[in-house]
This record gives structure tokens, C-alpha cells and sequence, in this order.
């Protein structure tokens, strides 16, 4: 295992596509001095390639007023974009060309039928939350699942570049207020599951008036309102959804659920689901191979922090960040609470280890939400991204009559490859320098040049595309599909290296906060091309190895395709 | 009063330490202060005046009006002194207290720079450093607080919290070395210092050393068992240490009471706070402690603060609710209402269940219906109603009540259960039935599935089917064995079938998962009096009795075995008036009258028993109740015969 730590590349490490690529999303969060608490929590976005022709797409996830038929002109912000409020699609126009050629996009909205189903909602379509992302129906079309204060819809991807809202014909409605979700192949039937977390019994009606230390009006925080519980929801394969949260045990234990993530964690070949609870005991499902679940948080180490306090979960992800051959999980949490850093022991129990790993200090001031691990520098260490932005008013911001006093600068941390991670928010970009009300990050190669691109989701404000500048290492990308075309969501990949350590990493368009991510994998791999192989754990179980020959490129690895392994 | 414990404080860091300060959410590393006062009026003279920081003029429009009051009339006193050129010592315990009531407001940039001046005016003084120590260790300064923290030990090196403070503070800046040391001259001082255990205990763990983790751990549990806290960490460490079975006990008592130490500068600041929404505060905790008494105290002093606060009026009406003080319940929920509670669904909620909890069905179901007009989504308010209608005989409504839930909540069971309930009752079964089969067909906990099938066995019984009721009252008991409502039923099914053996064998599995049930004790002994077991059944009765010893029914049935018994062996009759008489007392029934009469015949007084039974007759005549006061008399034709004899 390298102990030296890897060289820092220069930066700036990304530069934003301004205006100019098409990419215009402005969020609209409704506020109109009521403070409710549900207007600072969202919103979420999507990386995804639903036209699938090559490059990525994006969605994004849009509010709506408060009430949704109260008049806009209320808003303590107007609306940048035309009513009514729709989450809104915008195609990659990359295609074939090359990946020099400068970033456009086309808003597809109307054309995608998203504006038409936001008109036929209308006042009765939820408060956009997140988006969840996976071909649900296996037809090689990756499909959508927006979750919303309101009820979430299921949108199905016509492969024509529509979408269609097949939420109650599948079962899949929930008119709890979610925040993340994800798609999952639990019980390994090679139809992807999917997991809802909800997160508290919040209405309008039943907004309460919480205060600030001032005494003065602020946001209240989760515990004002008893927790929702989270749901499992089985794909039958037909189209349908059946309920299984009782039967998988999941109603056992439940907080205000803001973020989560499905990953192996135990490394016994079935997916687990951990969730990330605001202001209380987390949950570390682990999948008994049987349909259900048993919650291991707290003995396996990962349900609070290391001194037993449970903190304000909201972005998770799961990562080999020290490529030991086990997933790792990352916390973004509350101001005054540390984001944390659990490290596996290979068998699905964890230790905070965060003071070690220098993550300690750094995030003291800041309110954590979307949180990934990325190997932004391709040095094949994976780092740590974290969006911040408060939930309470910040009383210095509002002394100076700030308009929206919740804002924060966005953070990335560096992998040093030895258990530690160094800041290098200064470095990172202008972006970085930029203070803002931060919450939903989406991951995935935007420009298909090989290194990981970031989509920013602002609450109350534009969202932020940013663009790895490459540095210079290299990299293999793959795409798993199985039969149909579909994503091979769950697969666990080894990267074999003759000089150094495998490095391993699951697929997954999950984790983050209330976004979904491209369902490549992009693997960094540093200065070395020493790429022999890559040994896969498909979700049905079957383990296959493919030789590789040559890299900084992007494969397509079929299952059934490769050789196979014992 | 209700005793309220002292508070206890330490630890700024909500992360590393045991738990929060005062300070805790103030972000953001610049202030804007928005008016200097440059200080200078000691010109050159005390070099100590000259580097001051200037006194800091926060914005205070966003506090509520006591607490602006409070921290201008303290910003006078320090320009005061500086106007006065007051001696050092003295504009040193201004700035401090300025410092002091900035920090518990958590303005806490300008408690920095008064305490700074503090310090710097009067060195000797350690509570200036120690308070700019803790500042600076809230706000993530670490090696800054550190130092802070050896100056105040430099002047007072047995200070205990200092000590302890200095330890958490090196171990948050990944120096665990120095906290090791720290932590230790720690508990030399204080040898039975738990948090300084309970740090070390993290620094072990922390750094591989799982087995010395354990001890220090364990020590600190043994010092302070209430801080359940602990035990996650204990449970890490015993893991770690490969004790797994015990790590999984010690994960099973996890829970979240703090580490304590005894820091009395830090918890003196609390006592600075002013204002309604310092009372509302310190009120909301000792509700949330369980000190009724004084967070009704609490309310009232935030309402004499400021009247027109509608939170403390919800607050006081919820204390006076649990102190069983209706009107004044009902009362302060009113007020916060009529000044515009931003809650209001919740409140008529909460009036709702108190007018319902006073037998004013109608008045409830209004203040039900009122909050649901605010928030129609509001589904435990859905639930009360329909339940409230379901207890007063009103299935019908009740019925639509529940279907209103179902269409929100289509996955709501318990509604989906109780509504099945309420068409029974209305005679309905089939619609009953076909809920339960709905029930059953969907995604349920094994508690869940019991409980519908037991619903439907029920409803099978109903309709006459007695064995398909049986089958079904087995699968539930199967399908959780934990459940003693599908025992009981059962139960019930075969005493009415005469099978008394196996309704007994039915009840007392029942009664092994849920002793409190005294139909279930009730059931078991009739099944045994009808087979003739007098001396179980008493036995039975006996037992349960201790469970349940303030059972009026348990309690009068025994009287009767013992009074009206065949068997000698069995009867007792002293024993029998006796517990007749005690129970008469308890709850003045008419049955219990007559259990009385009962028992005064078999003990031979039978005058008495004709008199009491006479009295009987009359206010059952009285009461219109003409069947029971037939049998009554036939009861006191007896008592004669008896009397004559």
C-alpha cells in the first residue's frame, strides 16, 4: 500500500460553465418570510444520460410557491423561470464530439413533457425535494424518481425523451415529505428496489415559530416534529412496486431521514442501506439475504459519533477512500458537529476516525448537506466534496440585513493517500471562493474527457455546473450494462494494478444528498498505466474478469461477457 | 416544588465534548462591528489600557426587549468606567461581565473582545482567561484555547475543569500525546473525574488500544452510571477488543445522558439570561426532564415577561394539562389562540383531547374539526376524531372518520384495523370482513397480521362459524407468539364452546405474555369454577390479584368463590365480606352492594344481608332497571328464608 503521499496538482482544479453552455437552472424556493421549514432543504439534481447517447444530461429539481397556489408575487425572490414552477431537463449536446468542444445544452423541459405535467399538477404537485435515478423497468432507459413535500412521482422514461408519470400505476406514491432516495437491487432479482427517505411530520399549517438565540424568528430545526419512517418498495418486475418496508423490518427504528446511501457494506455480497438521520441515531440496515434487515448501527459503529452523540445527518456516501477493499462512509453534518468519516473494517463495523483524518476542524463552521467521494485529481485516492450552506440564520449575515442569511462557502478536501485529507477549498477554483446556500451534488463526467465533473445544486439560487480542469493522470472509465442495456447498479469493481493496490469502487447513481450521479464508473489511476484487469461482482452474484488493454478511455463491460471467477 | 437539579455544564465542542456550551451556533469568522469606541482615555500611562480591543457595539434589534435593556445597561457600565478612567481591576470586571451576557446571548465575537480586554486589564483574574479559553474552543481555536487554558492552570494548576478542558481541547486538535497528559494530571487532581475517564477512554480507542479503552470506559460508567452515553463508546471499545457479545450489551443500553463535570463558571452564565425566550427556554427543558412543576413556573415567568407571547401560553396551558389542571389547560390554550399561536391545528388538537378527556364529546369533536380545517393533512387528528366518535357508539361516523384517513394514508393499518372494527359494531360483517382479508393482504409486521386475523377470527365467531374462527385464532397466535390478543380470543371461542380444558390452556398463554389482563384471569377462572375446580380457580384468582390488586371485578369474584363456594375446604367467608366490603368501598356498585348482601347472608348476618338487599331492590326499582331488580328480589326472598331460620 502507498504511504507517500501523492503529489498535489495545481489548481484551480475546476472552472464553472457559466450561462453561456444553455445551462440556466435557477432554483426557487418560495420563501416568503414565513420561514417554513421545509423552504431551505431541497433542492437536488440529477447527472443522467436519458437520451443515451453518450453524454449527460441533467435534471434538476425545482420548489414551488408556499402554498403552491399562493401568488408569486409574495415571493421574497421572484421565480427566474416561466410558471408554472417545473423541475426542468436540460440535453448534453456533446453527442460524438469531441470532448474539447465547449459544454451546450438545450432545455428540453417543455419538449420532455416535465412542463406539461407540472400544468396538469398543478397547486396539487409536491414541493420538489431530490431525484433518484435507474432503469426501474429494465427497458435500457434510465428512469426517474422525484421526491417531493408533497407526493413523489415515478417518472418513467418513454426512450422517445419524454417522460411519463407512472406513479400510481406502479405503486410507488408517497405523500410524505422525502428528501433522497435511491434505487437498489436488494434482493438481487435484477430489478432495482427502491428506498424513500422521509424525513419529519411537517405541514405548513403545523409550522411552528422557532427562535434564534436572539430571541428573534428563525428555521426550526428537525426535532420541532416527529419523524417520518423511510420505505422499501419491492419491484415486482411487472411495472409495480409492492410495499415491503414492515416485512424487511425497516419500521423498527426510523429518524428524520435526510440522506442515504446502498452499498455492501459487509462486504457478503447483498446491499445494504444506510441512512442519514438529522438529530438522531442513524441506521445501518443490514441486508440479511432473506428480504430482511437488521438494524447494525450502533454496534457496528456508524450510527453516531465517536463519542455517542448522534449529529445532524444529512448528505452520506459510501467510498474505498483508502483502498482497502471495503466501503468507507462520509457524513456532512451541522455546524458546530464535525462532518464524519467512519472507516469499515471489512466486515461492515466501523470507527470514526475523523480527528485522524484531519476532517475534524474544518467543517466546525459549516453546515455539510450534498457530500461524494470523487478522485477529482484521478491519483486513484478518492477525495471529499462537501456543499455547505445553514439552517439557521447565521446572525452575523443577518445584522447586515442579508437577504437569505444562510449561506456558506463549499468545501473540497484532498486525499493524501495516507489516511488523511488536506483542505484545498483555495485551490479548487473561483467557484470555491463563492458563498451560497449549497445542498444537492451530483457527480459524473459531464464533458466524457476522463475526470469527474461536479453538478452544484443551490437552494435559492442558480445551479452551478462545474468542470474538472484534468489533471493530467490516467484514468479508466466503465460502463456496466446487463442484459437490455441496463445499468448494473450495485456492481462491485476491482481495478487490478500490477504496482500497486487494487482499487475498488461500486456502481451507483446514489449517495450524496437528495441527487443522483452517473451510473460510470471513472476510475483514477495516476501517473502509472498499469491497469491488468478488472474483476467484477455483478449484482445477481456472478463474478467475471475482464482484461483490459489500454486506458484513458471508457469501456463497456457486458455481464456474462467476461471470464468467469469462483 | 418539583426539585429541578442544578445544572451541570461542560465541554464547548458539541463533538469532542460531552456536551454543548452556551455558544453553539454563531458561524462565520468576521463581525461588522458597527461602532467603534476607540479607548484611549488613559493616554500613555498603563501600557495594559493602550492595547485594548474597542468595546463592540453589536446590532441588538434582532433580540426581544429585556435582553436589550440587559446588555446596554452592562455596555454603560464599561463606558462608564472608561469615561471615569475607573482602576484597571474594576473596567477589567466590566468588560468580563459585558463578556459574559454577550456569551450567553452567543454574540460571541464581542464576548471574544471583552473578554480579551478583560484579560488583559486584570492578568490575575483567571475567570477572564478561563471564559476567553472556552470562546476560543467553541469556536474551533484550538491551539489558541489550549494555550489560554495552561495560563489559567499556570495560576490555579489544581484547577479540575481547566484540566479537563485542556485535555478535550488537545485531543480535538489531534494531539494526543499532550491530551494523554493532560487528562492524566486530570485525574490526579480528581482521581474519580469521570469525564476525564471517559476522555481518555476515546483517545485509547481512538489510537488502537482498545483494552485500556475498555477500563477507562468502564470507570467512568462505574463513576457516573446515569451517563448512558458511554456505553456507545464501551461498546466500540469492547468490539474493537474482539468482546462481542458484551459489546453488543453495552450497545443495547445505549442512550444519550451526558458525561457531567462540575464547571460552575460556565454554568453561572445561564443564569444571565433574560427575556421571554430565556424563560420559554429553560422551560422547555425541564418539560422535556419531566419537572412539570417547574417548567410551569418557567411559562409563567415568560408570560409575565412578555403576555402576549402565544409559545408560552401553549406552554404553560401543556404543563398545567399534565399537572391535571384542566380549566387552566383549557384557559392558556384559548389565549394562544387568540394571539395568533402559529401552531393553531396543534392547539385545537390539544383542546380537543382535553374537552374529550372532560366528557365533552362534542366540544372536543369541534376543536378536532377545527384543526383539520387548518390542516386537513393532520391524519392523528383524523385518528383521534374517529376514535373519539368509535368510543361514543357513533360507528357510523367513526366509520367515515376512518375511510377519510385511508384516503390520505392508504397504507395507515391501524386505521385500516379500526375501521373493520367500526363496521362490525354496526352489524356490517361482511364490509367488516372484507377490510380484515384487505388487511391481510398487505405488507405487515407479524404484530400487525395477528392483530387483523385475530379481527377476522372474531367476525367469523360472530357470524357462527366457530371452527374457521379457531383456525384463524391459531394463525395469529403462530404467526406471533407474542401476541396475547390472539390467545385470549381463543380463548374466549372454546369457553363458549364448552371446552373448558383447552380455553384454560388458551387464557393462561395469554396471561404468560400479558399478565394485566383481567378478562383473561376472569375467563380462566370461569372455565375452571365450570369444570368445578375450586381449588385452582381460587388459587388462580389469588395470583391474580397480586398483578392486578386494585381489580374491582378480580377482587369480587373472589369474594363470591369464598362466600358462595360448595366446598369447605375452598370457603371462607370472613375473607369473603371482607374483600366484598373493600371493594364496596373502592367503587360503590350496585354489584358490589350485592356482593356484600351476598356475603353477610353466608356468614349468617342474615338481617343485614335482608336490609342491604332491600335497598338494592328499591334503587333498581328506582332506576327503572326492572329485570335486574326481579332478580334482586328473588335474591332477598332467599336472605329471608334465611334470616327466619
Amino acid at each position: 500500500m502507498a504511504t507517500e503521499p501523492p503529489a498535489s496538482p495545481l489548481g484551480p482544479y475546476f472552472a464553472e460553465a457559466g450561462q453561456a453552455s444553455g445551462f440556466d437552472f435557477v432554483h426557487f424556493n418560495g420563501m416568503s418570510g414565513k420561514l417554513y421549514f421545509n423552504e431551505m432543504v431541497g433542492p437536488g439534481g440529477a447527472l443522467l444520460d436519458y437520451d443515451n447517447d453518450g453524454d449527460l444530461d441533467i435534471f434538476m429539481v425545482q420548489g414551488t410557491m408556499l402554498p403552491a397556489d399562493a401568488d408569486s408575487a409574495g415571493a421574497l425572490f421572484p421565480p427566474r423561470h416561466p410558471q408554472p414552477f417545473s423541475d426542468r431537463l436540460y440535453r448534453n449536446e456533446l453527442g460524438a464530439n469531441s470532448a474539447s468542444a465547449p459544454l451546450r445544452f438545450t432545455d428540453m423541459t417543455a419538449k420532455s413533457g416535465l412542463a406539461e405535467l407540472a400544468e396538469q399538477d398543478g397547486t396539487s404537485r409536491g414541493y420538489g425535494m431530490g431525484v433518484a435515478t435507474g432503469d426501474y423497468d429494465n427497458d435500457g432507459f434510465i428512469d426517474l424518481y422525484v421526491t417531493r413535500f408533497g407526493g413523489n412521482q415515478l417518472l418513467r422514461n418513454g426512450g422517445d425523451g419524454t417522460f411519463l408519470d407512472v406513479t400510481a400505476l406502479a405503486g410507488a406514491d408517497d405523500t410524505r415529505w422525502s428528501v433522497s432516495a435511491t434505487f437498489l437491487d436488494y434482493d438481487r432479482d435484477g430489478w432495482l428496489d427502491l428506498f424513500i427517505a422521509n424525513y419529519v411530520d411537517f405541514s405548513l399549517a403545523s409550522n411552528k415559530q422557532c427562535r434564534a438565540a436572539t430571541g428573534s424568528a428563525d428555521y426550526c430545526g428537525p426535532l420541532s416534529f416527529p419523524p417520518q419512517p423511510d420505505r422499501l418498495l419491492r419491484n415486482r418486475g411487472d411495472g409495480t412496486f409492492e410495499e415491503t418496508t414492515r416485512r424487511a423490518g425497516l419500521l423498527e427504528a426510523f429518524g428524520g431521514a435526510l440522506g442515504v446511501v446502498a452499498a455492501d457494506l459487509d462486504l457478503d455480497g447483498w446491499t445494504d442501506i444506510y441512512v442519514a438521520n438529522d438529530g438522531v441515531a442513524n441506521q445501518m440496515w443490514i441486508n440479511g439475504g432473506d428480504g430482511t434487515f437488521a438494524n447494525e448501527a450502533v454496534f457496528g459503529g456508524s450510527a453516531l459519533n465517536q463519542e455517542g452523540h448522534p449529529e445532524a445527518g444529512m448528505g452520506v456516501d459510501a467510498g474505498d477512500f483508502d483502498n482497502d477493499g471495503d466501503e468507507d462512509l462520509f457524513l456532512a453534518h451541522l455546524s458546530k458537529e464535525t462532518n464524519t468519516l467512519y472507516i469499515n473494517n471489512g466486515s461492515g463495523q466501523f470507527q470514526d476516525l475523523t480527528l485522524q483524518a484531519g476532517l475534524a476542524n474544518a467543517s466546525w463552521e459549516a453546515t455539510g448537506f450534498g457530500t461524494a467521494f470523487l478522485d477529482f485529481d484521478n491519483d486513484g485516492w478518492l477525495d471529499i466534496l462537501v456543499l455547505n450552506g445553514a439552517v439557521k440564520i447565521i446572525e452575523e449575515l443577518a445584522r447586515q440585513s442579508d437577504p437569505y442569511p444562510l449561506h456558506q462557502q463549499n468545501q473540497l478536501f484532498r486525499n493524501r493517500g495516507d489516511g488523511r485529507f488536506d483542505e484545498v477549498s483555495a485551490e479548487a477554483g473561483q467557484v470555491f471562493e463563492l458563498s451560497e446556500v449549497s445542498r444537492g451534488a451530483a457527480l459524473g463526467d459531464i464533458d466524457n474527457d476522463g475526470d469527474v465533473d461536479i453538478l452544484l445544486a443551490n437552494n435559492n439560487g442558480p445551479a452551478r455546473l462545474l468542470v474538472n480542469q484534468n489533471q493530467g493522470n490516467h484514468w479508466l472509465g466503465l460502463k456496466l450494462h446487463g442484459v437490455g442495456g441496463r445499468d448494473m447498479i450495485g456492481a462491485w469493481v476491482e481495478v487490478v494494478r500490477s504496482h500497486g493496490p487494487s482499487l475498488w469502487r461500486r456502481v451507483t447513481t446514489g449517495g450524496s444528498y437528495a441527487s443522483a450521479r452517473d451510473a460510470r464508473l471513472l476510475v483514477g489511476l495516476g501517473s502509472v498505466e498499469d491497469v491488468e484487469s478488472v474483476r467484477i461482482l455483478w449484482p445477481s452474484g456472478l463474478r467475471e474478469q475482464h482484461t483490459i488493454d489500454g486506458v484513458d478511455r471508457y469501456l463497456s463491460l457486458g455481464e456474462g461477457r467476461g471470464d468467469a471467477l469462483p | 416544588m418539583t426539585p429541578y437539579p442544578e445544572p451541570w455544564v461542560v465541554g464547548c465542542r458539541p463533538r469532542r465534548s460531552a456536551t454543548g456550551s452556551l455558544a453553539s451556533t454563531v458561524g462565520g469568522p468576521l463581525l461588522a462591528v458597527a461602532c467603534w469606541l476607540i479607548v484611549l482615555s488613559c493616554g500613555g500611562a498603563d501600557p495594559r489600557r493602550e492595547a485594548l480591543e474597542p468595546l463592540p457595539q453589536p446590532d441588538l434589534s434582532r433580540f426581544e426587549k429585556a435582553v436589550q435593556d440587559q446588555l446596554q445597561r452592562r455596555h454603560g457600565e464599561v463606558e462608564e468606567a472608561l469615561e471615569s478612567e475607573a482602576p484597571a481591576p474594576v473596567l477589567a470586571a466590566a468588560f468580563g461581565e459585558l463578556g459574559r451576557h454577550y456569551d450567553v446571548y452567543e454574540l460571541l465575537q464581542e464576548a471574544e473582545a471583552c473578554y480579551r480586554n478583560a484579560h488583559q486589564l486584570a492578568p490575575e483574574e483567571v475567570r477572564w482567561t478561563y471564559h476567553l479559553a472556552v470562546v476560543m474552543q467553541s469556536t474551533g481555536r484550538l491551539p489558541e484555547a489550549a494555550t489560554l487554558f495552561r495560563q489559567v492552570l499556570e495560576q490555579q494548576p489544581e484547577n479540575q475543569p481547566a484540566q479537563v478542558r485542556l485535555g478535550e481541547t488537545l485531543a480535538d486538535d489531534n494531539r494526543p500525546q499532550e491530551a494523554r497528559q493532560a487528562l492524566q494530571r486530570a485525574l490526579a487532581i480528581d482521581p474519580d473525574s469521570a469525564l476525564a475517564h471517559y476522555f481518555l477512554g476515546l483517545l485509547e480507542n481512538g489510537e488502537g488500544r482498545a483494552a485500556q479503552a475498555v477500563t477507562h470506559l468502564q470507570k467512568a460508567l462505574e463513576l457516573q452510571p446515569q451517563a448512558t452515553i458511554v456505553h456507545y463508546a464501551l461498546a466500540q471499545a469492547l468490539r474493537a477488543d474482539g468482546r462481542l457479545d458484551e459489546a453488543r450489551l453495552q450497545a443495547a443500553q445505549v442512550g444519550s445522558e451526558e458525561v457531567r463535570l462540575k464547571d460552575p463558571l460556565v454554568q453561572a452564565l445561564g443564569d444571565l439570561r433574560a427575556g421571554a425566550a430565556a424563560h420559554i427556554r429553560r422551560a422547555a427543558k425541564a418539560q422535556v426532564e419531566g419537572y412539570y412543576e417547574a417548567a410551569r413556573q418557567e411559562y409563567e415567568r415568560a408570560i409575565a415577561a412578555d403576555p402576549a407571547n402565544p409559545e408560552a401560553q401553549q406552554g404553560l396551558a401543556a404543563m398545567l394539562l399534565e399537572l391535571d389542571d384542566l380549566e387552566g389547560a383549557r384557559r392558556h390554550f384559548q389565549k394562544a389562540l387568540d394571539l395568533g399561536a402559529g401552531n393553531a391545528a396543534q392547539v385545537h388538537f390539544n383542546l380537543g383531547a382535553l374537552e374529550i378527556l372532560a366528557d365533552r364529546l362534542e366540544a372536543g369533536l369541534l376543536h378536532y374539526r377545527q384543526a383539520l380545517e387548518i390542516d386537513p393533512q393532520l391524519t392523528a387528528v383524523r385518528f383521534a376524531l374517529a376514535k373519539a366518535m368509535a368510543d361514543a357508539g357513533r360507528y357510523e361516523d367513526a366509520t367515515a372518520a376512518y375511510d377519510e384517513i385511508l384516503q390520505l394514508e392508504p397504507q395507515n393499518i391501524a386505521a385500516r384495523l379500526n375501521l373493520g372494527l367500526a363496521l362490525a359494531r354496526q352489524g356490517k360483517l361482511a364490509a367488516a370482513k372484507g377490510v380484515q382479508e384487505e388487511v391481510l393482504s398487505r405488507d405487515l409486521t407479524d404484530g400487525e397480521r395477528a392483530e387483523a386475523l385475530s379481527h377476522l377470527a372474531a367476525l367469523e365467531a360472530s357470524g357462527g362459524d366457530l371452527e374457521a374462527a379457531e383456525k384463524l385464532y391459531r394463525r395469529a397466535a403462530a404467526v406471533s407468539p407474542q401476541g396475547a390478543g390472539a390467545w385470549f380470543g381463543l380463548g374466549n371461542l372454546l369457553g363458549r364452546q364448552g371446552r373448558y380444558p383447552e380455553a384454560i390452556e388458551a387464557y393462561m398463554a395469554s396471561l404468560a405474555i400479558d399478565p394485566k389482563n383481567p378478562r383473561a384471569w376472569l375467563g380462566e377462572v370461569t372455565a375452571r369454577v365450570l369444570t368445578e375446580d375450586w381449588t385452582s380457580a381460587r388459587q388462580r384468582l389469588e395470583v391474580a390479584l397480586q398483578e392486578i390488586p386494585d381489580d374491582n371485578e378480580l377482587a369480587q369474584t373472589l369474594a363470591r368463590l369464598l362466600v358462595t363456594c360448595p366446598d369447605p375446604e375452598i370457603r371462607d367467608t370472613a375473607r369473603g365480606l371482607q374483600l366484598a366490603q373493600q371493594v364496596f368501598e373502592r367503587s360503590r356498585s350496585m354489584e358490589s352492594a350485592e356482593t356484600v348482601a351476598m356475603a353477610l347472608a353466608a356468614e349468617g348476618r342474615g338481617a343485614e344481608a335482608v336490609d342491604l338487599q332491600q335497598q338494592i331492590v328499591g334503587q333498581l326499582e328506582a332506576a327503572g332497571q326492572l329485570d335486574a331488580a326481579a332478580a334482586a328480589r328473588a335474591q332477598l326472598e332467599r336472605y329471608r328464608r334465611l334470616a327466619i331460620r
